[in-house]
């Protein structure tokens, strides 16, 4: 049984009375995303501000509320709000996440072995003695100094901070750890440091990862398999290092050719209106055509799936037995003659 | 190599902190010429953005300032406040990391696009809002004229980044100071606003002073990378050569230390320790205790670095990276 199950995972959001030219309206953040994630496993979300990969993080977690889809942990329901505090404590030991700045994740004025001492205490029946050894362990395992540990954040680099908000989160014992953009703040060298240190973790625990980042690198290293997201839907998807060696979505391609590196010739490109129907990014797509009117479905063959007319184009080929339609899309599906 | 438009020499700075005064430059020198891009890479505290600031004379109150900053042939060191404001209104333009934080959010984009062509420029309304929009255009924003009557929060961040080139480059400057222009941005509109700098300085000869953490983007877009470290350049050369064949071991280390999108997975070669600013740096080597390859020698040696543009601040850098000029590369 896989540990996390997301299905059909939607979230809309309200916009304020005062929409653009005084229109009220929504903005679906996230739209019908499905994935599974398997115990020890490190699946990555990817795209850029916007794609809703945040807002899922958030939802995993229970921060957000879905506005319809079902979020499993071990085959419970945990999408729904927790009505009891020993509920919502018990779906803190299952996923827990790390933020992207460890400057705001911490309380200012608690000290580090205090901060994860309250969080054993909240969640489990251990004496003082118990929960000390608990704290040096959890320290000893995000290799922060000894002096580190009875000070204040505001003593702390960004490195160290981090490695605290990381034993904080590891504290509860989850399954999973949600990384929301845990090593983008930091500065290279130290960045190099911490996903170490993730590396060595999910090696000694066999913890589940799920990694939240813009960065495709350090997406790479980090996981195994990779969903990609563009304003908030699922457009391609499969295991990581196939997905940035032959891209099938054009946006995937985007995201790779935007990547500097040696001999890079970075394209001019006149910022682009958006579209709300169709396919999402065809403002953007070099290769968009006429079919790109209609969104298109996303289409899986094996671990892979994209969502392209161009790869899996509107005929009835695609009704192949290898290729499964496994994702409605926003728009009725187009009409194949049949 | 034609005459360098920017040059640095010696630069140090000293900023007040409470009574005492600390160091965040130490012997910083460089030259840029026009139509160049030259990068600053560094980590936090590497005095990399004090750099530009001081060569913008925005340094705070109390800073002392030694050596030499000279701007097409005019000392800057020692300017007058209203004659250091003139040259910013002229020829030397900034762009910082988060636009968000520098365009007024109560006032629409074209007041604050025409403001100072009107004020410095002495354009009437018309002119300036017609320049305005042109700028507009040339810096890849669609609906020019809608955009010019929203506000800041209207826009999004990439959308803002490209206001505020457009704003820098309303005065046609002849140097820019980009302090990591494209940090806070998603890797596809960094792409976009690198090619809006890439166009300026082929069209207009633009000097770019790229200042960034990332020394991979430097490698793919500038001429030549200077890498500071605890308030030194402690490496500069051609921005590609340095990325393949970097000669100090800090270089070397960063790049190390990148996971990367075109090699096996492996463990990253992390730099052990933190990057230090210039006044916690130790005597003698400043990266001598996170360095692997630090002896005793390192310790009483004292960082110099010579003038040239392929230079390297390590006492065993001959010995490690043997220099690897053009051909001679392998």
């Amino acid at each position: 049984m896989p540990l996390v199950e997301v299905e059909r995972l939607t979230k809309v959001f309200p916009l304020a009375s005062r929409g653009w030219k005084g229109r009220a309206g929504e903005v679906v953040a996230v739209h019908e995303v499905a994935f599974t994630l398997m115990r020890g496993e490190s699946l990555a979300i990817v795209g850029e501000s916007g794609s809703g990969k945040t807002t899922i993080a958030r939802m995993l977690v229970g921060l957000e509320r879905p506005t319809s889809g079902a979020i499993r942990f071990q085959g419970n329901d945990r999408s729904t709000p927790a009505p009891k505090s020993a509920e919502r404590r018990r779906r803190g030991r299952e996923i827990q996440i790390v933020f992207q700045d460890p400057y705001s994740s911490l309380d200012p004025r608690q000290r580090v072995v205090d901060a994860l001492d309250e969080t054993l205490r909240l969640h489990f029946r251990q004496s003082p003695a118990e929960r000390r050894r608990r704290v040096s362990d959890l320290l000893d395992q995000v290799a922060l100094g000894m002096r580190e540990r009875q000070s204040l954040p505001r003593r702390l680099s960004g490195g160290q901070r981090q490695r605290v908000a990381i034993a904080r989160a590891l504290a509860t014992e989850p399954s999973v750890l949600v990384l929301d953009e845990a090593v983008s703040a930091l500065d290279v060298s130290i960045q190099a440091q911490i996903l170490n240190l993730l590396a060595d973790i999910q090696h000694a625990t066999g913890i589940a990862y799920i990694v939240i980042s813009h960065d495709l690198a350090v997406v790479r290293h980090l996981t195994q398999s990779a969903l990609v997201m563009y304003r908030g839907s699922v457009v391609e998807r499969g295991a990581t290092d196939e997905v940035m060696r032959e891209p099938d979505h054009p946006y995937t391609k985007l995201l790779l050719d935007s990547v500097p590196r040696g001999g890079w010739r970075p394209q001019f490109r006149t910022s682009s209106e958006s579209v709300d129907s169709g396919c999402l990014f065809r403002p953007r797509c070099p290769d968009a055509h006429d079919a790109c009117g209609e969104a298109p479905p996303l289409v899986s063959c094996g671990a892979r799936a994209s969502r392209c007319w161009l790869v899996h184009p509107p005929r009835p080929a695609s009704r192949e037995p290898a290729l499964t339609e496994i994702s409605s899309s926003r728009e009725p599906p187009p009409k194949s003659p049949s | 190599m034609s005459v360098a438009l920017l040059e640095l020499h010696n630069l140090a700075v000293d900023l007040p902190v409470g009574r005492e005064l600390r160091s965040v430059l130490a012997d910083v020198s460089l030259t840029l010429g026009a139509g160049e891009m030259v990068g600053l890479v560094g980590e936090s505290g590497s005095g990399k953005s004090m750099t530009a600031r001081a060569v913008a004379g925005l340094l705070p109150r109390g800073a002392s300032v030694r050596g030499q900053i000279t701007f097409d042939g005019t000392q800057l060191t020692g300017l007058g406040a209203d004659a250091m404001r003139r040259l910013r209104v002229s020829d030397i333009a900034m762009v910082f990391q988060d636009p968000r934080a520098h365009i007024n959010p109560v006032r629409r984009i074209g007041d604050y696009l025409c403001e100072s062509m009107r004020i410095n420029l002495g354009y009437d309304r018309r002119r300036a809002e017609r320049v305005g929009l042109e700028l507009l255009e040339r810096v890849g924003l669609m609906e020019p004229e809608r955009r010019m009557a929203q506000y800041p929060h209207e826009l999004s961040g990439g959308m803002l980044q490209r206001v505020m080139i457009a704003a820098a480059l309303a005065v046609e400057p002849r140097m820019l100071l980009a302090d990591e222009p494209t940090t806070a941005l998603d890797v596809t509109v960094q792409a976009e606003i690198l090619a809006i700098l890439d166009q300026m300085r082929r069209e207009r000869g633009l000097a770019t002073l790229f200042i960034t953490h990332d020394l991979e983007l430097a490698a793919a877009v500038c001429d030549r990378i200077c890498v500071m470290y605890a308030g030194r350049i402690v490496e500069e050369q051609a921005a590609e050569r340095l990325y393949r064949h970097p000669r100090h071991p800090y270089s070397a280390a960063l790049i190390e230390s990148r996971p990367r999108l075109d090699l096996p997975l492996d463990r990253l070669a992390a730099i052990p320790g933190v990057p230090v600013s210039a006044h916690e740096a130790p005597p003698g080597c400043p990266f001598r205790p996170r360095c692997t390859f630090g002896q005793d020698a390192c310790e009483k040696w004292t960082p110099e670095i010579g003038l040239e543009q392929e230079r390297v601040a390590c006492l065993r850098a001959n010995e490690l990276f043997p220099a690897t000029v053009g051909d001679r590369r392998g």
